[in-house]
């Protein structure tokens, strides 16, 4: 599993800023590149545990058949910190499906954007 | 225990994060932050004898709920709608957004709620209820905490019959 993380990391380019997870059908961690941070110890535990952003949509998960979008998000548990764009997407491994997460860290964009969405919410607030 | 999705929601600056933070850490901070994207926290409260484990999002102010990206509302088994007692522009739109949202949600419980009401009056909150389309559920004060866990259990007992 972890020559198919590598690979799909290579063909799609992600670069260091980009952590693979690979979870069963039960939120249970299969493998990870730990580019952002690491799972070791995790392995095999539900991942739904400490993402209660996984916990909340992962009834959802299990139905999509096309890759799922989920940007600015913005997590403060322990492992990560910041803001993330997420991509979920269901996979077949020699015969296992399994539900691919990739997490991308956005935190120095989505920052410049609050400061701005900040002061643009500001301006209006004092308007009224 | 059984788990639920809820969202709050509603125009910007009308203290969902607030709530949020009231709720889940049971603090309060006057300076105004404004939210992008989403965030997402847990809390498990009891509700008749049974565990209910809260799946909270924090989502970005919209003065429209139609501009809010749908996807947020996928799985929502319940919406709280957060108007400014102070701020008329956040209730201007409460009708059609509370339609849009009843569409979108297809049978997701919806509390319409009145926040910063330790800024209003009871004379000015009497006028306000006049005033609105759709009446409030519950009116709330994020800074105090006041009404913000009955809001909770009042949405939780529904959630779990």
């Amino acid at each position: 599993m972890t020559d198919f993380l590598q690979h799909y990391k290579t063909q799609k380019q992600l670069s260091t800023d980009s952590q693979i997870i690979l979870m069963d059908r039960k939120g249970q961690l299969k493998a990870s590149c730990n580019a952002l941070f690491s799972t070791e110890g995790l392995l095999n535990a539900s991942i739904l545990q400490w993402s209660p952003f996984l916990e909340s949509i992962f009834a959802n998960l299990l139905q999509i058949d096309k890759p799922f979008e989920f940007n600015c998000v913005e997590s403060n548990i322990e492992y990560l910190t910041g803001f993330f764009d997420y991509h979920f997407q269901p996979i077949e491994i020699e015969g296992k499906p399994y539900i691919l997460w990739v997490i991308t860290d956005k935190t120095s964009i989505y920052s410049r954007q609050q400061e701005q969405q900040q002061r643009h919410h500001n301006r209006i607030l004092r308007e009224e | 225990m059984i788990s639920k999705k809820v969202i709050l929601t509603g125009s910007f600056g009308v203290g969902k994060t607030s709530l949020f933070n009231q709720f889940i850490y049971n603090k309060f901070d006057e300076k105004y932050l404004t939210t992008i994207g989403v965030k997402v926290n847990k809390k498990t409260i009891n509700v008749e004898g049974e565990e209910l484990s809260i799946l909270l999002w924090d989502i970005a102010g919209e003065v429209a709920q139609d501009k809010v990206p749908t996807s947020y509302f996928l799985g929502a088994s319940g919406i709280i709608y957060v108007l400014d007692l102070t701020r008329p522009s956040t209730y201007k739109n409460l009708k059609a957004d509370i339609e849009y949202l009843k569409e979108i949600t297809q049978g997701g419980i919806i509390k319409i709620i009145g926040n910063k009401k330790d800024l209003v009056s009871e004379e000015k909150l009497f006028e306000i209820k006049n005033e609105i389309d759709l009446p409030w559920d519950l009116v709330t004060s994020a800074k105090t905490g006041e009404n913000v866990e009955q809001l909770f259990l009042i949405l939780g007992r529904e959630l779990v019959t």
